[in-house]
């Protein structure tokens, strides 16, 4: 990771800037959504190698920074939704694109199943993931900062 | 699957926040399918979209906006020996993949 940060500090213009976007795992809600109500009824459990991932990612970023190749900017979190139109499909993706990083445990599943069967036809499921985007300035070495001044 | 991935905008709303990409040269690492290209490639003076999956880039091609294929390319490379020039570009953007 560290050596990718480093080729992407080498194809950077001096005053060029990296935009790191990524979702952080952090037990991200799971709600049955209607016309009118939006409804939580569970949370996703993170696997250990999602929470892992995120903190090498982190430690790559700040070894970046100690390296003088960047300094951060700017960085905020914000929700991005997805949602299913039933829970199977709901499932389905969680066991296929999420595998090994979000789980939803059989007695979880079945409360969010019972919500949605229990709500307004036009119930959807949605799951609010947290992403974290953060805007790194590249830094020039000391050499070029001397003689631009 | 009836999948409906940000229908409200909040990651083009909050990628455009962060930055401009107006007339800038962008390479976007781990691009997929381009699902977040497509959200500021417009923007862009010119923009490279790098992915290792060979599939996924295909798919990518296959749905360029017509406006936008003249400016987007899409190239099969990882991160680790990017095949470009030093000084290539004003914004480098790590699409879900550090």
């Amino acid at each position: 990771m560290v050596h990718a940060l480093g080729e992407i500090h080498r194809v950077l213009k001096p005053h060029g800037m990296l935009i790191d976007i990524r979702s952080i795992a952090s037990a991200w809600p799971v709600e049955v959504v209607t016309n009118n109500k939006v409804v939580k009824t569970a949370w996703l459990t993170d696997d250990p190698s999602a929470i892992e991932d995120d903190l090498a990612a982190n430690r790559a970023m700040s070894e970046a920074e100690s390296r003088g190749w960047y300094h951060k900017q700017k960085a905020d979190f914000f929700n991005c939704n997805y949602y299913w139109d039933t829970p199977s499909e709901m499932l389905e993706y969680l066991q296929t694109e999420w595998q090994g990083f979000e789980s939803l445990d059989e007695s979880t599943f079945g409360r969010v199943k019972s919500a949605w069967a229990s709500a307004d036809g036009d119930a959807r499921l949605r799951i609010s993931l947290t992403i974290l985007i953060t805007r790194w300035g590249k830094k020039v070495g000391l050499r070029k900062s001397i003689l631009t001044l | 699957m009836s999948l409906d991935k940000d229908p409200e905008g909040g990651e083009k709303r909050n990628l455009h926040r962060f930055v401009d990409f107006e007339g800038k040269r962008v390479l976007e690492i781990g691009c997929g399918e381009g699902r977040l290209t497509w959200k500021y490639a417009g923007a862009s003076l010119r923009t490279f979209g790098l992915d290792p999956d060979l599939a996924a880039l295909r798919i990518a091609r296959a749905d360029s906006p017509s406006g936008l294929r003249t400016k987007s390319k899409f190239i099969c490379a990882g991160a680790q020996d990017l095949p470009f020039s030093s000084g290539m570009f004003d914004i480098a953007l790590l699409a879900w993949s550090l």
